[in-house]
């Protein structure tokens, strides 16, 4: 399906987000200085049903445009605030935040707090408790939401035995059961892995489906490259530049870089895995025979032989012969329950190094070898395979 | 879903929560060995109705190796070794009850659960919330803990007797900085998510789970009272 710019083709109606000259900045804490605004001069218009991307460098101010419209700021925030913002024709800075969240629902970046209950039906029914839904009504409502959603399988869990994505999912689940007009989301593709991403990409599109507004902060951005409608560039407080589906998947690479911005599309992102120096990666629960990094022709800093490890019974780790050379940074990437969780502090523990690499974690010399850990999946410490 | 299966569990929070109390009021009141009895029996009662059947077995084998040291073993010892025999058989047989019923309040009733029932109680907003975030907490903190831990081992300053006695203060000081911060930005986040769903203490709201007081829990608070009374006034 390619998408298309929607804004030719929404009827002309009244904005579901707007915003007239907005200008914001934090009050400062315990500090004499005047603050440094973070918002200036924001003007925004988003209809009914669009699905609108902000992107955009870190602290370029996307988080606090979001949070304008879901009330945070000012309510929760304080600052010096300019302007006008309504959402649903609701000016959110004179309302109260109950009565925002009726129109607005939010996922925030980080599962682990922005839950309130320890139970994944409680959270589900949070939002609606706060609504003063009657129970048969709430029972019914979070029925729907889960055939629709396809969360039958999360319902009546504890939430801190389930992964990241498996908490989006929640999240996503529990402002869908509101039925909010406006959907607000910061970052909530960060801490998840595929899996978890493509989830929530059928969230995102559930929501989009059952015509919700949907304002979505990201920095990965190429999972919502059929889902997003618009795309809009914020640099240093201002909405800089606006980009139709089509014009930024156009955007030559060394633009993108210059603006910050990641692949925004799939195809991006496969070419930039190819052009990485990396040969092989650990993907497979039984381990691969061998792994060497190409090119560098450089001695080994770590190297192990016959590495295994095993909870009980189950074996999640089972290297032949790993040979990373100094000075080399290596990322443990792969999908669900592969070991990388594993493999990643092991080398620590005790494995021959050589002399140089005694104390690994400390910066010292460029020679050292770093073995970092990256895309594990942060939502989940059980000893659980990763 | 199974809010059904919920009001199947068979005590209702606010009978644990009252066992909780007289625990708590009649640990730090002085016990004589009935009274001991009596409490270690209302909590044993509690978790076998809550179906934690291990944890009797544990605490119950607990205490009477504890009650037996100390009966036997205290008394036979001098100086140092008495007062880590003390420390063992007198003050963790105390605090045995304490944490058996936290452990309960905790584990086996959900936070929802406990915003139920204090709201069909028409308790004020200023009491239900401290409470909800305290059992809210508890899984958190656990979390940070085990986070925190196992990246100070990967730093070779894993959680081990030698290292706290070798350098404590060095230990101390990784360990509760990174988990207080860790802490703190939980208690930051947490509030604005809350508040931007829309919970207001001052605000009129429903509950999904249907919690209610049925004979066995005011059988419940009736032994709470009666023990917590007894500690107190004896």
């Amino acid at each position: 399906m390619i998408c298309k710019s929607m804004r030719k083709k929404l009827p002309v109606a009244v904005p579901s987000v707007q915003m007239k000259q907005v200008s914001f900045a934090y009050e400062p804490e315990g500090t004499n200085e005047a603050p440094a605004p973070v918002l200036q001069n924001v003007d925004l218009s988003v209809r009914q049903g669009e699905c609108v991307v902000l992107c955009g460098r870190s602290g370029c101010g996307k988080t606090t445009l979001l949070r304008l419209v879901n009330g945070l700021v000012p309510h929760f925030y304080q600052g010096t605030l300019t302007g006008e913002i309504r959402a649903n024709g609701l000016n959110t800075a004179e309302s109260d935040l109950p009565e925002i969240s009726r129109i607005v629902g939010s996922v925030f970046q980080n599962p682990r707090t922005q839950f309130f209950h320890t139970d994944t039906t409680g959270e589900m029914a949070f939002n609606l408790e706060n609504q003063a839904m009657p129970r048969e009504q709430m029972q019914q409502r979070l029925h729907e939401t889960a055939d629709q959603l396809e969360l039958g399988d999360l319902m009546d869990r504890n939430i801190f035995e389930l992964s990241g994505g498996e908490k989006q999912q929640i999240a996503c689940g529990s402002v869908y059961a509101s039925m909010p007009d406006v959907v607000v989301m910061d970052e909530p593709s960060s801490n998840l892995d595929m899996p978890g991403i493509r989830k929530l990409q059928n969230n995102i599109r559930a929501m989009k489906e059952a015509g919700k507004t949907i304002l979505i902060s990201e920095h990965r951005l190429w999972y919502l490259e059929q889902i997003a409608d618009l795309y809009l560039y914020v640099e240093n407080g201002r909405i800089a530049r606006e980009f139709s589906p089509g014009e930024i998947v156009r955007m030559s690479s060394k633009e993108r870089e210059a603006m910050g911005l990641r692949a925004v599309s799939l195809a991006q992102l496969r070419t930039a895995c190819i052009e990485s120096m990396v040969e092989r990666e650990w993907n497979h629960p039984a381990g691969i025979p061998e792994c060497h990094l190409a090119g560098t022709g450089k001695e080994n800093g770590l190297e192990a032989h016959g590495l295994t490890f095993s909870f009980g019974e189950r074996q999640v780790l089972n290297v032949r012969h790993l040979a990373i050379p100094k000075g080399a940074i290596v990322a443990v990437i792969g999908g669900k329950r592969c070991g990388k969780i594993y493999a990643e502090p092991l080398p620590c523990r005790g494995i021959e190094t050589s002399r140089n690499d005694k104390d690994r974690w400390q910066n010292s010399s460029s020679q050292k070898t770093l073995a970092a850990g990256l895309s594990c999946d942060a939502g989940s410490r059980t000893p659980d395979v990763q | 879903m199974n809010a059904q299966n919920r009001e199947r569990t068979i005590l209702d929070p606010r009978s644990k929560l009252a066992v909780f109390i007289a625990a708590c009021f009649s640990t730090f009141s002085g016990m004589s060995y009935v009274q001991e009895f009596a409490l270690l029996l209302l909590t044993c009662i509690t978790m076998l109705l809550c179906k934690k059947w291990r944890w009797v077995a544990t605490v119950c084998v607990l205490y009477v190796l504890l009650f037996l040291g100390d009966v036997f073993v205290v008394g036979r010892l001098s100086g140092v070794a008495q007062y880590v025999a003390l420390l063992l058989c007198h003050i963790t047989r105390f605090l045995l009850p304490l944490f058996s019923t936290f452990y309960v309040v905790t584990k086996t009733s959900a936070v929802g659960e406990y915003i139920s029932a204090f709201m069909a109680m028409h308790m004020p907003g200023e009491v239900v919330i401290p409470v909800a975030v305290m059992f809210r907490f508890v899984p958190t903190v656990q979390e940070e803990w085990q986070t925190v831990t196992q990246a100070m081992k990967l730093r070779g300053m894993a959680l081990t007797w030698r290292n706290m006695v070798r350098r404590p203060l060095f230990m101390l000081e990784n360990m509760l900085v990174p988990f207080l911060m860790q802490c703190s930005l939980v208690v930051d986040e947490m509030p604005a998510a809350v508040m931007a769903r829309g919970f207001d203490k001052d605000r009129p709201r429903t509950s999904y789970l249907a919690v209610r007081m049925r004979g066995i829990d005011w059988l419940m608070v009736a032994a709470s009272l009666l023990i917590t009374v007894w500690n107190l006034a004896l």
